[in-house]
């Protein structure tokens, strides 16, 4: 067998991580410039990629086509929001109370909609995040709470006291910090044992259940990972907008995560974050002069799909290296 | 030894008006190599997708080692020693060859919900299936993506990855389908080497195959099992000739008669 090093399973540096240490290093330094809408937008690239490399866990390596994701990132967020209306901040009580409660929503949603593949996949875990969204906008507290209004958050929940995560600077690393535990956790998990499953299951699951395979089990367990992924994400996302709605249950929201992991490229956990990166940049870029920003997004997504069928990833990826691409 | 490991009793399949499958009963002893045969559309694709458990049967009953296996899904048989090889070649396309036999290695191996260490860290699961590839004599190709193999060499990866699950019994479905000649007859020299080792159901259409590797033969004819005997018995077998050998076995027998 080749060695491999630890860097994505390539053997010696090239443009892939040339541009990967950039973009961190960009990520790294931004608070720096001490302009607060620039490290918003930072973060947000981070709190969302980590929602688009749960979602290639599923994509890319499980070939399931959730069609739901921001069901997650809701629930995630939502459990901060009840939590801090309720008087619990601790984020040390509120983070894993949103991992658990997503992990608990994937597998309950999951023993439905695993039970099916390809476009029904599509169509009910589409299904299943609109429900959520018009529970959420049903759900009221009083006047001002709940319901299409929202919960707020008046304050990041604190995890360490000398942390001051009021300072958008603190947070952006905090943020920094948890997406690259992500990713490793993640590198980790798709190269396991377990990993060669959900792939084979992707590829080939008649074959996997006639060598023994139980296979909706497996992808059970990586339906719960990923949503629990995103979860911790939602809450993330909650803390740095300081305020959650039913929009980020919305539908179009799932498509936008569909759009950053295929555009960035599946099935490479990198390409997630990288085509996170160009969505927000060229969203909130765009957006500045026309409303129609989707306009110049739409057709940068055609073309990323018919010449870079393994997205953006697959572009800078040096010649005559093979991937593991299913299909 | 009197125990067979597979025991099929009364199986009958219905799709609508036809009967695929009415009362076959066949079993396999322990060793022995049992083929199906029979012409097209005789039932021999439902007969094995029913012992494998993608297809529900009607009424009768399937036992492997004694134990009744009826109504288990597809995974649990092949857990308890079934293992399967596809006629149309299937196999993890973005796998290679080493890969799609060590995942088969791992599900008898167990462990496979561990989310940590790289799956290819396993040695022991690597040189198990290093091994069957020599054996079945495409350890050259090891790491070759298996979408990349020669369609000879897909053959070859199907049976190892059946063998890589340490089974009780392999069905054989057409293992020589689509091959030419040359490798028809180094795949009949491996499974040759696989007598006795491994209780074997194999179905086939190549009558070379059958007769060169058969203990015994069942034939199947619009969807009933005619007749169950020796390869000579079932040469001889008027109901066998007229059904499915046809003058084909005129061939068949004349050269041996003629020696």
């Amino acid at each position: 067998m080749a060695p491999r090093s630890f860097l994505f399973g390539a053997q010696k540096f090239d443009l892939r991580h040339a541009i990967m240490l950039a973009g961190f290093a960009v990520l790294l330094i931004v608070p720096l410039f001490g302009d607060a809408y620039l490290v918003r937008i930072a973060s947000r690239i981070v709190v969302l990629s980590m929602v688009a490399v749960s979602l290639d866990i599923l994509l890319g390596y499980g070939g399931l086509i959730s069609f739901g994701h921001a069901m997650f990132l809701g629930s995630g967020g939502y459990v901060v929001g009840v939590l801090a209306f309720f008087g619990v901040e601790n984020g040390f009580v509120a983070y894993p109370a949103a991992i658990l409660l997503s992990v608990t929503l994937a597998a309950l949603v999951g023993l439905i909609v695993l039970r099916t593949v390809g476009v029904y996949f599509i169509m009910i875990t589409l299904a299943f995040a609109q429900m959520l969204y018009y529970l959420a906008n049903a759900i009221r507290i009083g006047e001002d709470y709940g319901g299409d209004e929202g919960l707020p958050l008046s304050r990041r929940s604190p995890l360490f006291g000398i942390l001051n995560f009021d300072d958008p600077a603190v947070f952006h690393y905090f943020a920094l910090a948890v997406l690259l535990a992500i990713l490793f956790v993640s590198y980790k998990l798709v190269h396991s044992r377990f990993g060669r499953v959900i792939e084979a299951c992707r590829d080939n699951e008649r074959r996997a259940k006639s060598l023994g395979y139980d296979t909706f089990r497996y992808r059970l367990v990586a339906f719960m990972i990923s949503g629990g992924i995103a979860g911790l994400a939602g809450a993330m996302h909650m803390n740095l907008q300081k305020f959650v709605s039913p929009d980020e249950l919305h539908w179009i929201i799932s498509g936008d995560l569909l759009i950053m992991v295929i555009v960035g490229g599946a099935n490479s956990l990198i390409g997630p974050i990288i085509g996170t990166s160009v969505f927000v940049l060229l969203e909130e870029g765009i957006s500045n002069y026309t409303e129609h920003w989707m306009a110049i997004f739409g057709p940068l997504l055609i073309l990323v799909v018919l010449f870079g069928r393994r997205g953006i990833y697959g572009l800078i990826r040096p010649r005559g290296e093979g991937g593991g691409e299913g299909r | 030894m009197n125990d067979p490991v597979l025991a099929v009793e009364g199986l009958t399949k219905r799709f609508g008006a036809l009967i695929a499958n009415e009362e076959i009963d066949i079993d396999v002893r322990r060793g022995e190599v049992h083929a199906v045969i029979g012409p097209n559309g005789a039932g021999k694709t439902t007969f094995i997708s029913q012992l494998a458990g993608e297809l529900p049967p009607d009424t009768g009953r399937i036992a492997l080692n004694g134990r009744d296996i009826t109504a288990l899904p597809v995974h649990r048989r092949a857990l308890l020693g079934m293992a399967r090889s596809y006629q149309i070649t299937s196999v993890i396309p973005s796998f290679t060859a080493l890969e799609n036999v060590a995942f088969a290695a791992q599900a008898v191996d167990g462990h496979s919900y561990r989310f940590w260490r790289p799956a290819q860290a396993a040695h022991h699961l690597n040189e198990k299936a290093l091994a069957i590839l020599g054996e079945i004599g495409i350890a050259d190709r090891s790491g070759v993506l298996a979408k990349n193999l020669a369609h000879g060499e897909h053959r070859q990866l199907e049976i190892a990855m059946a063998l890589a699950t340490d089974p009780q019994l392999l069905l054989l479905d057409e293992p020589t389908a689509g091959m030419g000649p040359g490798a028809t007859e180094s795949m009949i020299g491996f499974l040759d080497t696989l007598k006795g080792r491994y209780s074997i159901l194999l179905i086939e259409h190549d009558m070379d195959v059958v007769f060169s590797l058969a203990d015994r033969i069942s034939a199947l004819v619009n969807g009933r099992r005619v007749a169950t005997d020796t390869p000579d018995s079932i040469r001889r077998n008027a109901e066998v000739r007229r059904a499915y050998l046809g003058d084909r076995a005129d061939r068949l027998v004349l050269p041996q008669a003629g020696a």
